[in-house]
């Protein structure tokens, strides 16, 4: 990738350059190219469903990693109309990776969560590449046990690669703490829509993914380990991420037809970053069409629902001939 | 879902385990007389006494990893009488990932093992208790569908029986090939415990070498108890991981029981030879319905006692009235060696010779004997997720 351009985008953003070139003459210098730009026109529309009908599960990774695409901070800029950032799980410190409090949705106050990339490097620095510490998902478990105390629902944007791999991460009780958020999420009396908008990275995103709704954006992915770590587990190189990428199962469609989610939000083609207003409007349509039908819901079918929810997610089968 | 219970049913032929291929493995039990050198101090140890010595190592302590039938048959009274639960559940492959079937076969093959764990009911110091123990030996002790299934359901059922539960936690996390499904068995499994809990019933959760990644992350961390074994692995990310992300090398005690127990995230850390008398004494603690004896006062009888009532597990075989080893809370107590310690192993030979007996006689009729898995296996491919 150069300059924001994938590799298998470099025809099409060269054929766009050129059309957006003819333009620029058409309006600056009187000449009329009207029928060359139509013909540039269907090609490059032909050209793009070409790629983008063919993308493959890897594509998508990378696609969600690209640098320009929306943060969590990003969307909640787009999806509320006024938001209260709130700090500090209250036993450590405040983990920038994981940003949280209250915001105002159509004017209602929901609790909004998710872990925070940075958007240029001095801030991936600061915000540890949205790579959370335990207290990062302590303090996620207080503003959601927070918005149950006021009836409020929740909603989580998902962007992770996975909980923090470090020293501290672990003297902190890493496993503990996803296992606690986990447990206490699945028991609480407000609906929860969780949203997975790039990376769903494994215990790190479930740990804030138990909802009653899980909806997803059409190029995110939600895996119990990511391509990469897959692949050098398994085959000990990780150059067969790609292959891994695909065996996991890990895209949105593949996620709605297990079961594990339930909607996929479009996405531009090319992706989100390239019309992040079109997509936070799509998102919001939709939190707000299962928020109301969670709002029919009392607190304990809330729980009870989501709980059978994952109750019935898995893959068994009985012995035969025994 | 209806989608997914096509996606099943077509592939259950694709695990075959049949009692004759687990008779056939049974013969390739460890022999009399082989010699087994220890992971840790490197001391070639009697097969026999080792198993005598519930896999530890009599020189350094070390404890082997170990079998969930073995495991078994360390911590209930009498493993012919354990029904176990749900053995007919197997796994598929729903995501048709690359190898997966040939890999459970391989496994099961290997193990005398449909799955990674073993679920079912038993009575430990005559107190019933459901039990769930995984085995490492089953790919890594990885937690797919069955594995969470089992778990989901041993914690519902001892919730309707209304009785404790102990799980005994051998795992790499959770397994890769079931992709998605088996991070949902983290949810699952979560939610089971808590819905046990608000019943006001007892949870003991043993973490065993290793316990990291997914099972770390879920159920075995949320114990109302959580006893450790000595050295013990115990962590979330994987050790590689953490070096390829902070670029230096990490202490190899980071994830040692000892320092997660100083670290505030386990309650005890108890030796194998105490490990029955301890979880007896706290089921003992959560489930009677009268005054409690406590073992200071009584003199041990020298294992003559066995209560079949949810009895006094005191005086069980040698565990004398030592302070020390009947707390045997931290390091120190862990790496106790004193006259307690040894009298309660050697009151622990006894029993074990004659559970072992009885394990073989239960397995054979059971059809699902194995010898692999009898004794300390070495080796064992971690398919699990380290973060």
């Amino acid at each position: 990738m150069a300059n924001g351009v994938f590799d298998w985008e470099v025809p099409l953003v060269e054929l766009e350059k050129r059309i957006e070139e003819l333009r620029r003459f058409t309006r600056d210098e009187g000449i009329d190219f009207a029928e060359e730009i139509a013909t540039l026109e269907r090609k490059a529309e032909k050209l793009r469903q070409e790629i983008y009908a063919s993308i493959t599960p890897w594509q998508r990774v990378q696609m969600v990693r690209h640098s320009r695409r929306p943060t969590t901070l990003d969307y909640i800029g787009m999806l509320f109309d006024d938001f209260v950032e709130l700090h500090g799980d209250r036993t450590i410190r405040d983990d920038p990776a994981m940003v949280g409090g209250i915001a105002l949705l159509d004017g209602r106050p929901v609790t909004v969560i998710g872990p925070q990339k940075g958007r240029d490097t001095k801030e991936n620095i600061r915000r540890n590449f949205g790579l959370p510490h335990p207290e990062g998902y302590r303090k996620a478990i207080r503003l959601m046990e927070q918005a149950e105390k006021f009836g409020r629902p929740i909603i989580t944007l998902i962007d992770v690669v996975g909980a923090y791999p470090g020293i501290e991460a672990e003297e902190r009780g890493q496993g503990v703490v996803i296992a606690e958020s986990i447990r206490r999420m699945s028991f609480l009396k407000v609906p929860i829509i969780c949203v997975i908008t790039g990376e769903g990275g494994s215990g790190g995103a479930l740990a804030i993914g138990v909802g009653n709704r899980v909806l997803m954006l059409e190029n995110a992915w939600y895996s119990v380990i990511s391509p990469e770590m897959c692949a050098q587990i398994l085959w000990r190189d990780v150059k067969r991420a790609p292959e891994a990428a695909q065996s996991l199962r890990l895209t949105a469609k593949d996620l709605l037809e297990l079961g594990v989610i339930d909607e996929v939000i479009p996405e531009p083609m090319g992706g989100a970053h390239r019309d992040p207003q079109a997509v936070a409007a799509s998102m919001k349509e939709a939190i707000l069409r299962h928020l109301a039908q969670l709002d029919q819901e009392s607190p304990d079918e809330l729980v009870e629902k989501r709980i059978a929810r994952y109750r019935r997610l898995g893959a068994v089968a009985l012995a035969s001939g025994e | 879902m209806a989608k997914f219970r096509e996606i099943f049913r077509g592939k259950s032929k694709y695990v075959t385990v049949r009692a004759d291929s687990e008779e056939a493995s049974a013969k390739k039990e460890v022999p009399d007389g082989l010699w087994t050198k220890c992971d840790q101090c490197g001391a070639m140890l009697y097969q026999k006494d080792l198993e005598r010595n519930l896999y530890v190592c009599d020189k350094c302590g070390y404890h082997f990893r170990i079998g969930a039938r073995v495991r078994i048959a360390q911590l209930v009274d009498d493993a012919d009488a354990f029904v176990e639960f749900d053995k007919d559940l197997i796994s598929t492959n729903p995501l048709d990932f690359p190898d997966y079937p040939q890999k459970l076969n391989a496994t099961s093959e290997k193990t005398g093992l449909r799955d990674a764990v073993i679920t079912g009911i038993g009575r430990i110091h005559g107190i019933e208790t459901v039990l769930a123990v995984m085995d490492f030996y089953f790919m890594g002790g990885s937690m797919g569908s069955v594995v969470g299934e089992r778990v989901t359901r041993a914690f519902e059922r001892a919730g309707e029986l209304g009785l404790p539960i102990v799980t005994v936690a051998a795992s790499g996390g959770a397994r890769m090939q079931e992709g998605i499904l088996s991070l949902m068995q983290m949810e699952k499994t979560c939610a089971a415990v808590e819905k046990f809990s608000r019943k006001g019933l007892l949870f003991i959760s043993v973490l065993a070498d290793p316990t990291t990644a997914g099972v770390f992350g879920s159920f075995a961390s949320l114990g109302d108890i959580n006893i450790a074994e000595p050295g013990a692995t115990i962590g979330f990310a994987g050790q590689r991981v953490i070096e390829e992300t902070i670029r230096k090398p990490v202490p190899p005690s980071l994830q040692k029981a000892e320092t997660v127990f100083n670290n505030g995230f386990i309650d005890m850390i108890v030796p194998r030879s105490e490990l029955k008398r301890e979880i007896g004494r706290l089921l003992l603690w959560h489930t009677a319905k009268g005054p409690i004896k406590s073992e200071k006062e009584a003199p041990s009888k020298g294992g003559e006692r066995e209560n079949d009532q949810g009895g006094n597990p005191q005086g069980e075989a040698g565990a004398q009235a030592n302070p020390e080893a009947s707390n045997p809370q931290g390091q120190a107590g862990s790496r106790e060696s004193g006259a307690a310690q040894k009298a309660a192993a050697s009151g622990g030979d006894l029993r074990m010779g004659v559970m072992a007996g009885s394990m073989e006689s239960h397995l054979t009729v059971s059809g699902s004997a194995n010898g692999t898995t009898n004794g300390p296996l070495k080796g064992g491919r971690a398919d699990h997720t380290p973060a």
